[in-house]
C-alpha cells in the first residue's frame, strides 16, 4: 500500500501537479478570458438578450448563408459574456471535414468584435485534460493513467495514514519532515471529498478512450459509432453530422421557437440555438437552456428547421446517465457563483499544494539516506522545477498575453510558447542551481512574476485596478488582486526558504554533531 | 447565511478539536472528562449539520451540499492554521 502510494505518487507527481495547477485556473476561465481581452469595453453593455441573440443570427446568415451549420450563443450570464458565433461550412470534397470558423460579435451593433488573439483561460482549461505539443488523445491517455494513478494514491493514502481523525487538526510547523507530512496530510483530509470527486469524475470523462471496449461492445468500433455514444452521453440523443446537402425548403420562422424557449425556460435564459443544415428539408434547430444546474441537466428543444414542429425529446433520463452527468457537472463547477467558485478555486489549490507537498516529502525524508545519489538530486530538481517553476510559467502566459505584438501571426500559439519557455528556462536554471538556492531563488521568482502582474496591466491597457476597481468591475479586478495576492504568498514563501536555507548553512559550519540536531 | 454556515461549521470544527486531548494540551487545558468529551462531540456534530442547513438556505439543497463540503473545508483549514500558529504565550504553558 505504502509502495504504491509513494512510487505511484512520486512517478506521476510531475503530471499531476501541472494537471491540477491548469485545471485550477480553469475555474476563473471566464475571468481569465475577459482579462486577456482587454480590447472589450470596462464595462459590458446592457443589452436583452433577444436583441442580441437576432443580431448574432442576422450575422452568420449574412454573412456565411451557405454554411452546414450555425450555433450563436448570446450573452447571459457568467459562462457565456459574449456574443458568439460558430460556423462550420459543407466539407469541398467528400470525407473532409468542413471549414470552421468561430468569433465575437458586437451585442449591440451586431459586428465582429475585434479582440486580440488569445488562447485566455481556455487555453489553460484544456490543458488540464490535453497537455500541450502532443496530439489530444496522447495528452488524454497520459492524463487519464495520471488520473488512474491519483486514484489509486487517494485510497492507499487514507490506509497508510490511519490516524485519520486523531490527526485532523494536526499541524506542527518547523519539526524537519515532520511538518511536510502534516501538511501533507492535512490538505488530503480536509479535502478528501473533492479529490475522491474530481480524480473519479475525471476519469469519467474520458472513460470512451480507456473503456473503448466496452463502449464498442454495445456501439461497434470505429469513429461514427464512438460519437453515437459520446452523444447519448452528452446530450441524450443524437447530433445531426450529415454532411450532404439535402433539397432547399423554405425555413420556418425562428420566432415562434425562440417564444417557446422564454414561455418553457423563463426570459433571458438561452444557452445557444444551433441550427444544422439550414435552408433545407432536412434543418435542425436545437435550442439549449442557459441555466446550469448540479445535476447538470440542461433543458433541450429540437424543431424541424423546415415546418417549425417540435421534435420531442427521449422522455427517460436513464439513472446511470443521471448519475455521470452529475459527477461531471460536480468536476467542472459550472453551476457555481462566486462564494461557491472560490471554494472551488480552494479546493484545487488545495489540491495543487498536496501533490507538490507529497513530491518534496518524498526528498525529505530521503535526504539522508540517498543525498548524492543521480536519481535523489534529479527529483529534487525536479520538484523545483515543477513546483517552483510550473507557477512563474502560468504568470508568464499572462504576461506574454499584455507583452507580445497584437498583430503578430500565431499569437496564439507563442503565448502557450512563452509559458513554455519560461518553464523550460526555470528547468534549466533549477538543475544548474543548488537545490536549496534554487527553491528560493524561484519562489522570488514566482512572487515577481505574479506581483508584477497589475503593474504590467496597468502599463500596458487602460483596464487596471485603477480603473476596474471604481467601475466595481470586480472578475476583472480579481484576476488582478488574485495574481498580487500569489505575489504576496510566494515573497513569504521565498523569506521562509531562504532563512531556512541560512540557518542550515550556519549549523553546518558548526561542529558535525550540532549540525545534525540542527537539522 | 453563507458567514453563518461558515462561522457554523468554524465553531463545529473548534469543538470537536477540542474534544481531543491533544488540542487540549496545547492550550494548557486539562484532558476532557468523557462526558465533556461527549458533549463536545456532539455539540460538534450539531453545528456541522446546523452549518448544512445554512448552506441550503442560501443555495438550495442540492448546490447548498456541495457549498457544504467546500464551507467544512475551509473553516478547519483556518482553524488548523489558527492552532498551529497561536500566539507563542500560551504555547509555553
Amino acid at each position: 500500500m505504502s509502495w504504491l502510494h509513494t512510487w505511484g505518487g512520486l512517478l506521476t507527481g510531475w503530471i499531476l501537479f501541472f494537471v491540477f495547477l491548469t485545471g485550477t485556473a480553469g475555474y476563473a476561465e471566464a475571468e481569465l478570458d475577459r482579462w486577456m481581452r482587454p480590447e472589450k469595453p470596462l464595462v459590458a453593455a446592457e443589452v436583452v438578450q433577444a436583441d442580441a441573440l437576432a443580431l448574432g443570427l442576422k450575422f452568420v446568415q449574412e454573412k456565411m448563408p451557405d454554411a452546414r451549420r450555425w450555433l450563436v450563443s448570446p450573452p447571459g450570464g457568467r459562462e457565456q459574456p459574449e456574443l458568439r458565433y460558430f460556423v462550420e461550412n459543407y466539407p469541398e470534397t467528400e470525407g473532409a471535414r468542413g471549414k470552421r470558423q468561430s468569433g465575437f460579435l458586437n451585442p449591440e451593433t451586431g459586428e465582429k468584435a475585434e479582440y486580440r488573439a488569445t488562447g485566455g483561460g481556455r487555453l489553460l482549461y484544456r490543458m488540464h485534460y490535453q497537455l500541450h505539443y502532443i496530439p489530444t488523445t496522447a495528452g488524454e491517455w497520459i492524463v487519464g493513467f495520471c488520473a488512474m494513478v491519483m486514484f489509486a494514491a487517494l485510497v492507499t493514502g487514507v490506509i497508510i495514514h490511519a490516524r485519520i481523525f486523531k490527526d485532523f487538526f494536526t499541524f506542527r510547523p518547523g519539526t524537519g519532515h515532520r511538518n511536510w507530512l502534516d501538511a501533507h496530510n492535512l490538505l488530503g483530509v480536509l479535502s478528501l471529498p473533492y479529490f475522491l470527486m474530481i480524480t473519479y469524475s475525471g476519469l469519467l470523462f474520458i472513460c470512451y478512450l480507456y473503456m473503448a471496449p466496452v463502449i464498442a461492445s454495445e456501439y461497434g468500433w470505429g469513429e461514427d459509432n464512438r460519437r453515437q455514444f459520446t452523444d447519448m452521453m452528452f446530450s441524450g440523443r443524437p447530433f445531426d453530422r450529415n454532411t450532404e446537402r439535402a433539397a432547399p425548403a423554405p425555413s420556418a420562422p425562428l420566432g415562434p421557437m425562440l417564444a417557446t424557449a422564454d414561455r418553457l425556460w423563463g426570459p433571458d435564459n438561452i444557452g445557444f440555438v444551433d441550427i444544422t443544415r439550414p435552408g433545407t428539408a432536412a434543418a435542425r434547430v436545437r435550442i439549449l437552456e442557459g441555466t446550469r444546474r448540479v445535476s447538470g441537466d440542461r433543458a433541450e428543444l429540437l424543431f424541424d428547421g423546415a415546418s417549425g414542429d417540435v421534435i420531442d425529446a427521449p422522455a427517460v433520463n436513464p439513472v446511470p446517465r443521471a448519475v455521470s452527468e452529475t459527477l461531471l457537472s460536480l468536476h467542472e463547477g459550472l453551476f457555481a457563483g462566486p462564494v461557491l467558485r472560490w471554494l472551488y478555486l480552494l479546493a484545487g489549490l488545495m489540491g495543487t499544494a498536496m501533490i507538490g507537498s507529497g513530491l518534496i516529502l518524498w526528498t525529505k525524508k530521503r535526504r539522508v539516506r540517498l543525498e548524492g545519489r543521480f536519481g535523489f538530486a534529479l527529483v529534487e530538481r525536479l520538484n523545483v522545477a515543477t513546483v517552483g517553476g510550473l507557477p512563474t510559467a502560468v504568470a508568464a502566459y499572462l504576461w506574454a498575453n499584455r507583452l507580445l505584438p497584437v498583430d503578430i501571426s500565431g499569437r496564439v500559439a507563442w503565448e502557450a510558447n512563452v509559458m513554455f519557455l519560461t518553464w523550460a528556462a526555470l528547468a534549466v536554471h533549477a538543475a544548474l542551481r543548488p537545490a536549496a538556492r534554487a527553491w528560493s531563488e524561484q519562489c522570488w521568482i514566482a512572487a515577481a512574476a505574479f506581483g508584477l502582474i497589475p503593474l504590467v496591466n496597468a502599463l500596458t491597457t487602460d483596464q487596471h485596478l485603477g480603473a476596474s476597481l471604481p467601475a466595481g468591475q470586480w472578475e476583472l479586478a480579481a484576476v488582478d488582486l488574485t495574481c498580487l495576492a500569489f505575489g504576496a504568498g510566494f515573497a513569504v514563501v521565498a523569506r521562509a526558504v531562504g532563512r531556512r536555507r541560512q540557518e542550515t548553512a550556519q549549523a553546518k559550519r558548526m561542529s558535525p554533531p550540532v549540525a545534525e540536531a540542527a537539522e | 447565511m453563507i458567514i453563518l454556515a461558515f462561522f457554523l461549521s468554524f465553531a463545529a470544527w473548534t469543538a470537536l478539536a477540542f474534544a481531543m486531548n491533544r488540542h487540549r494540551r496545547d492550550m494548557g487545558w486539562k484532558p476532557a472528562a468523557p462526558a465533556q468529551r461527549l458533549i463536545l462531540r456532539s455539540v460538534g456534530g450539531g453545528l456541522l449539520a446546523a452549518s448544512l442547513w445554512a448552506c441550503a438556505g442560501h443555495w438550495g439543497w442540492s448546490m447548498g451540499t456541495v457549498a457544504w463540503f467546500g464551507v467544512m473545508t475551509a473553516s478547519a483549514l483556518v482553524l488548523v492554521v489558527a492552532l498551529a500558529f497561536r500566539p507563542p504565550a500560551r504555547r509555553a504553558s
